[in-house]
């Protein structure tokens, strides 16, 4: 018998995988999809979000002794199951090539501007090959601790950016009406919400009191939306619109206004550690996905396979960051939309299923 | 166990922060730069901490001056500061700097040109101080030996904060805000100056000698742009009025006449001010709080009735600045009050409507200032 997971290690995977894809994509979408009105998009978010967040929660609860490949594998049987399956582990690679380019892009750009992405990259798979192969209680539980590390460096960042807010970067509301805000709240939700899919590679069953795990789950979901708002909020009122489109990272940037009693400045670097443990979670939840999907007999070889691949893919995909932007606004949002289409018909053969069962 | 021996040994080798170090004493530590541009290149002047100034192995260390400066020049920002390299061992650590000091050559032509490179780079800080070299080259500013603080950069910095702070002209204005100012349509940018005062036969390092230094710095109003273009300056007590009506200013030293050659000087420790937009009429309300800090008046300042007359020539003066003040920035065609960007925030579906290119010229202003007088100093 496997050790269960925890609840609240289990839903910290929700919230380091939103948050994480948030701070990266989600930001820049909602800036340039909404303007001025970037955080009104988050309440349109979190409804639509709500959809795709109980598709999952649907399809978990069925056959919750399966993963999400043998789910798939149950309800299409072996051949139609593969394709999907193999779609899904495409995506999956996608996911993981994405955010390790914007992983190491932030680090070269921002912290370690003369190291080379390949060393970056190379010591981030090490770590997560590392963890992985040391099994997901162990993946959940780092998840839960660098949780609640990344909580305090919020709240830190939080309570010392309010006072600095004008507010008049918020006005005019709705510049250019509710359209804008509605279309990004729907990008987000595609951005942020569709990835947590991967935790399907968790069987329910794997959960320890799985009674309360609806409770726990939609509080860890109201705190991330929670996170996500003040993150918008507090950037907008401290940098203005103009700035915020500017910057590649403006949730970085507006951390270097940190001043704790005019001697604690320039604490940026150590406040946005949050966002690199959240791309290292999720990575590591990518791989394990993916080391579940696909079975070598030698499990351990799969795990290196998929980190040279993930490698292989990022520097063959991702030139610069024009190209990786350019694969954001003008890709990610359809395969994303892709993978919610598939996990609704999923959805629909299992209610089918159900009901000619009753 | 192998892969654990894997993994450590890799992390060890590649987490060791050696790769593409930079020693400290390989370093060439920036205070300050300042951008000219002449026959369409631009030179850049390096003010670089002589770090060997102090150092025991130094004995002559008095006689070197605490900076040493670099001029260099190529056709971009970037080319010019590389340049640099042409004449120093050492490069350029940029994480210092605090003071950028723009050429008022450079700022008349477009001041535009110079941000992008500054965006870009991720060494520079952007909270340095921003200046604009008043009829002087960016250069001579910041060549200048300075009489208190040993380096130039820090006596300009520590300057303007003070006259901010006590006197009330300018505010600091950091590069971050000139950018915000710079991508908001819907303003102008404002910019302190700083001046070289000449005297005559003066020689840098001679002139410290003499408690009275031939040629000094000396801060002054705000330069005005239109279009990223400088085009004019604000004296003294009109940057004063700025700095209010901008809510940034700490302590204001104002000054009014109050009959024939004699004067009242008032300190202004508290005030407040608010701007409101409605239609094509400009609200402007200041509430001041003052105390008499000096009087040569021929008025009993113990009576009431004459504590009025103050009060209201004070109140007068102050509105009647403000609108001239005002009407200034209407006839430069500059709008650095950011009023367009006011009524857009404000009154959207007006502005929308309304605005075009004569309608900033055409605001009508109103301004009331009320003036509560608390203290007298030690007198009745």
């Amino acid at each position: 018998m496997k050790n269960k997971i925890g609840l609240f290690p289990f839903c910290s995977l929700l919230i380091m995988i939103s948050l994480s894809s948030f701070l990266g994509v989600g930001i820049i979408s909602s800036i340039k999809i909404a303007g001025r009105d970037n955080y009104i998009v988050i309440p349109f978010a979190f409804i639509f979000g709500i959809i795709i967040f109980l598709v999952n929660h649907y399809i978990s609860i069925y056959e919750p002794d399966l993963t999400l490949y043998e789910k798939i594998i149950k309800i299409f049987g072996k051949k139609f199951g593969l394709i999907i399956n193999i779609l899904f582990i495409i995506n999956t690679f996608l996911l993981g090539s994405y955010i390790l380019f914007d992983l190491i892009n932030y680090i070269v750009s921002q912290i370690l501007q003369q190291t080379p992405l390949l060393l970056i990259a190379i010591l981030f798979l090490g770590v997560i090959i590392y963890g992985v192969k040391k099994g997901i209680n162990n993946i959940t539980n780092i998840s839960m601790i660098l949780m609640i590390i990344n909580l305090t460096l919020f709240l830190t960042a939080i309570l010392n950016l309010i006072p600095n807010i004008e507010y008049d970067n918020y006005l005019p509301i709705l510049e250019h009406g509710i359209k804008s805000p509605i279309v990004g709240g729907i990008y987000l939700a595609l951005y942020d919400i569709v990835p947590i899919y991967i935790m399907l590679s968790i069987p329910h069953n794997r959960i320890a009191n799985k009674n309360k795990i609806g409770k726990y789950f939609i509080l860890s979901y109201i705190l991330v939306f929670i996170l996500k708002f003040l993150v918008l909020f507090i950037t907008l009122g401290n940098m203005g619109i103009e700035l915020m489109k500017l910057y590649q990272y403006p949730e970085y940037i507006v951390l270097k206004k940190i001043n704790f009693f005019n001697f604690i400045e320039r604490i940026e670097n150590v406040i946005n550690i949050q966002w690199i443990f959240g791309l290292y979670v999720f990575l590591t939840m990518v791989v394990y996905y993916l080391s579940n999907s696909i079975k070598i007999k030698k499990n351990n070889i799969s795990i290196y396979l998929i980190a040279f691949i993930i490698l292989s893919l990022t520097f063959l995909l991702f030139k610069n960051t024009t190209n990786f932007y350019n694969y954001i606004d003008n890709y990610l949002i359809y395969i994303n939309a892709t993978i919610l289409f598939i996990q609704l018909i999923l959805c629909l053969i299992i209610f089918i299923k159900k009901k000619r069962k009753e | 166990m192998k892969n654990k021996i894997i993994i450590l040994l890799t992390t060890i080798l590649l987490s060791t922060g050696c790769f593409n170090y930079r020693e400290i004493n390989e370093l060439a530590i920036c205070s300050a730069y300042g951008i000219d541009k002449k026959d369409d290149k631009y030179i850049i002047t390096t003010q670089i901490i002589n770090t060997k100034k102090n150092s025991s192995n130094n004995a002559n260390s008095s006689d070197t001056s605490d900076f040493i400066i670099y001029e260099s020049e190529g056709e971009t920002i970037q080319e010019a500061f590389r340049n640099y390299l042409l004449e120093s061992s050492k490069r350029i650590y940029a994480q210092h700097i605090i003071l950028i000091v723009i050429g008022q050559d450079l700022a008349k032509d477009d001041i535009s040109t110079i941000i992008d490179f500054n965006l870009r780079d991720n060494e520079i800080r952007k909270e340095s101080y921003v200046l604009i070299s008043k009829d002087a080259k960016a250069s001579e500013i910041l060549k200048q030996i300075t009489t208190i603080e040993t380096i130039n950069a820090n006596e300009i910095v520590s300057t303007l904060e003070n006259s901010h702070e006590y006197l009330g002209v300018t505010y600091e204005i950091t590069f971050s805000d000139l950018i915000k100012e710079h991508l908001n349509k819907k303003t102008d940018l404002i910019i302190p100056s700083v001046t070289l005062i000449k005297g005559e036969e003066s020689t840098n390092s001679e002139s410290l000698k003499e408690s009275i230094p031939p040629e000094s710095l000396r801060l002054s109003g705000y330069a005005l742009f239109n279009n990223n273009k400088l085009i004019d300056y604000l004296n003294i007590e009109e940057s004063k009025y700025f700095t209010i009506l901008q809510n940034k200013a700490q302590i204001v030293i104002l000054t009014n006449e109050c009959d024939e050659n004699n004067h009242i000087t008032f300190e202004i420790p508290k005030l407040k001010s608010s701007l409101k937009i409605n239609e094509n009429q400009l609200n402007i309300k200041v509430n001041v709080e003052a105390n008499i800090n000096e009087s040569t008046c021929n008025l009993n300042l113990k009576k009431e009735k004459s504590l009025n007359i103050v009060k209201n020539n004070l109140e007068n003066k102050m509105a009647k600045d403000i609108k001239d003040l005002f009407k200034k920035f209407q006839v430069l065609n500059t709008d650095p009050l950011s009023i367009e960007d006011l009524l857009y925030k404000t009154n959207n579906k007006y502005y929308n409507e309304k605005w075009n290119d004569n309608f900033y010229k055409n605001i009508k202003i109103n301004v009331s200032v009320e003036v509560t007088i608390k203290e007298k100093g030690n007198l009745l």
